[in-house]
């Protein structure tokens, strides 16, 4: 008698899933290919409760296996800005999802979808170098707006633990952005404003390569 | 001292309890399970299985002491129990007070032994004992006391079903209540004051959340722990006494 | 005979209750079994994307240090043992750096049109995956399937000709 009302149940949920899936495949045909559902903010901030780092960490994991996934699998980026927004209210110094993001997406074609999720990140810890660095790096390799990468370069090189590297990229932006009077002015302060010797002979030499001399 | 012995009996009781054995084995493979998914991480291992494995050990206290609380009180009234025990010369309140203090202990042994495992996995994956997670953990079994006082004091006043829903309502809000209130900022004036009200009159939980500061390596003030420890402990005074002056008034059939 | 007649037990479960939880959890783990392993696929194919992203960081770093003028094979692979001390030689989707079969000495970079990419190495007897990024001078695009052998990790260096590979960075 025990094997009626189990049986029932069984066949109930399985019409109810068979259903759903062919209903889900029919409808198939209209979604774009790779498409990425992401839950609605509001929802995710009163639902994370206490355990808002762990959500954020979820919703990167997915992000991870959804952009490796495309990468070899016809490159179909959806709402990657609308995830990795989500990620970073969630758990604003998750740098790794800063980084990757505004990797994914400057390589999907929406390098200043990744200037604003950096910009976020920077609202939140405007000290931090590692945020205009990266914003830097992002309009150099995918934007080509060498002007305006020089100046988040130069706001980098201004913050505390920035490395010597930020100047660096400050001066060649510059000077491939045809800056050069700005590139020249930007080593002279590298050089004037560092007791680092190994960084002293780098200003020295590029502007050596410039024809200028070392000023006193 | 009476109120000594029936908790001794109901922690005995808790620790034979199939939940807490399926909790135990639950969060020992939550915990192994974050090592499996710091491999899904392109490089952030350590940062997922510290925030999992604290968030799961956070998750399972909460829902045990919920769910231990809300048939703490009703298990012994249908088995007829409380009648025998209230027949001798112990009080309501010694006898409520008992059984928290029993479950508490058992909660605590719970959060003692998926600490370890916790702890053994971190020295497996960075070698090193890292003790700034204690704080937050032990903040863990702290707030699993005030679910448990909170679900209790609801039990005294309507079902174990819905003394279980009505204490997880609490804890969402409890936890959100600091987005409700942004929310309302932006709302009409009769949202704003409703987020107010709610922000100001539902304890908020947050106090105990350390856990997303120490896995960035932020080392938090003992003062801030210290004030954490003293308003959980205020808050379990005050929903024990309003659980006990509640189930002083209650009628037994 | 009443003594010995057992009492009629609630607790127990049927054969075929049993057997379908069986079933049931063997499909479950089954599911979960290839989706992890989707799922790890994934991660490692961003985790190689991102290293390229830090490769093409390492040359413009090298650049920007030189006077616009780019690292040779042996200057780059200096660069990117300094920058990535712990991982320089770890492939994203499991086990130590590539093989030096098939190893294809590198020539001077310099031209200004070059691109990265990172991948399992297919010379010999090693299939390979593709991740890509592109440097501030050119694009260079490929995909390719995911293979099921995963080894190896190497950077190959491609001229913005759609040449190359023309270096390989790896090894012991």
């Amino acid at each position: 008698m025990r094997l009626l009302p189990t049986a029932l149940a069984l066949l109930v949920a399985g019409s109810c899933t068979l259903g759903s899936l062919l209903r889900w495949e029919s409808e198939a045909a209209s979604r774009p290919p790779g498409l990425l559902s992401v839950p609605p903010q509001t929802a995710l901030q009163l639902g994370a409760t206490g355990f808002r780092n762990m959500l954020a960490d979820a919703l990167y994991l997915r992000f991870v296996a959804y952009w490796g996934h495309q990468l070899t699998h016809g490159r179909n980026f959806h709402n990657l800005y609308p995830l990795l927004s989500a990620i970073v209210e969630l758990d604003p110094r998750f740098l790794s999802a800063y980084q990757m993001g505004a990797l994914a997406l400057g390589d999907a074609g929406e390098p200043l979808k990744a200037v604003e999720l950096l910009e976020k990140g920077a609202a939140h810890q405007p000290e931090n170098w590692f945020f205009p660095y990266q914003t830097g790096m992002t309009l150099f390799f995918f934007h080509d707006d060498y002007l305006l990468a020089a100046k988040y370069f130069e706001r980098a090189a201004e913050l505390p633990g920035a490395p010597p590297e930020a100047g660096y990229f400050a001066a060649r932006m510059y000077e491939k952005g045809e800056r050069v009077e700005l590139s020249i002015a930007t080593w002279k302060a590298i050089y004037l404003g560092t007791d680092n010797p190994s960084v002293k002979e780098i200003a020295k030499r590029a502007l050596a390569n410039h024809g200028i001399d070392v000023p006193e | 001292m009476a109120l000594f012995a029936i908790a001794r009996v109901t922690f005995q009781e808790a620790l034979r309890d199939k939940l807490l054995h399926v909790a135990a084995v639950f969060g020992a493979l939550m915990i192994g399970f974050t090592l499996l998914l710091g491999g899904l991480s392109a490089g952030e291992d350590l940062k997922i299985i510290q925030d999992f494995g604290l968030g799961s050990i956070n998750a399972l206290m909460v829902l045990l002491a919920v769910f231990l609380g809300s048939r703490l009180l009703s298990r012994d009234l249908e088995q007829r129990i409380v009648y025998t025990l209230l027949s001798k010369p112990i009080s309501r309140g010694q006898f409520l007070a008992g059984k928290f203090l029993g479950c508490s202990l058992a909660l605590w042994a719970l959060l003692g032994l998926l600490s370890l495992l916790f702890f053994g996995l971190l020295a497996v994956v960075t070698q090193r004992f890292e003790p700034i997670f204690l704080g937050p953990l032990a903040l863990f079994g702290l707030e699993a006391m005030v679910m448990l006082s909170l679900t209790l004091m609801f039990t005294t006043m309507t079902s174990p079903m819905l003394s279980l829903l009505y204490s997880l309502g609490f804890y969402v809000v409890g936890h959100a209540s600091e987005i409700i209130k942004q929310f309302g900022e932006k709302a009409d004036a009769v949202g704003k004051a409703l987020s107010v009200v709610i922000y100001y009159a539902m304890p908020n939980l947050e106090t105990f959340n350390l856990k997303n500061q120490v896995v960035y390596g932020e080392t938090f003030a003992l003062g801030q722990w210290i004030w954490a420890c003293s308003y959980g402990l205020s808050l379990v005074t005050v929903l024990m006494l309003l659980a006990i002056l509640a189930f002083r008034s209650k009628e037994l059939q | 005979m009443s003594a010995n007649r057992l009492k009629h037990s609630q607790s127990g479960f049927t054969l075929i209750e049993v057997t379908l939880a069986i079933v049931i959890g063997v499909v479950v783990i089954a599911g979960a079994t290839v989706l992890y392993n989707q799922a790890k696929n994934g991660a490692a194919n961003s985790a190689a994307q991102s290293k390229v992203g830090a490769a093409a960081s390492v040359i413009e770093e090298f650049a920007a240090k030189n006077f616009g003028k780019y690292p040779d094979a042996t200057q780059f692979t200096n660069a990117w043992v300094r920058a990535r001390p712990d991982d320089h030689a770890n492939s994203p989707w499991g086990g130590p750096s590539g093989d030096t079969d098939g190893v294809i000495t590198g020539t001077a970079l310099g031209d200004q049109n070059t691109a990265i990419a990172a991948a399992d190495g297919n010379i010999g007897a090693i299939e390979y995956r593709v991740a890509t990024t592109r440097t501030a001078y050119s694009v260079f695009d490929m995909q390719t399937e995911s293979t099921k052998s995963v080894r190896n990790y190497g950077v190959w260096i491609y001229n913005g000709k759609g040449e190359g590979p023309n270096f390989v960075m790896g090894g012991k």
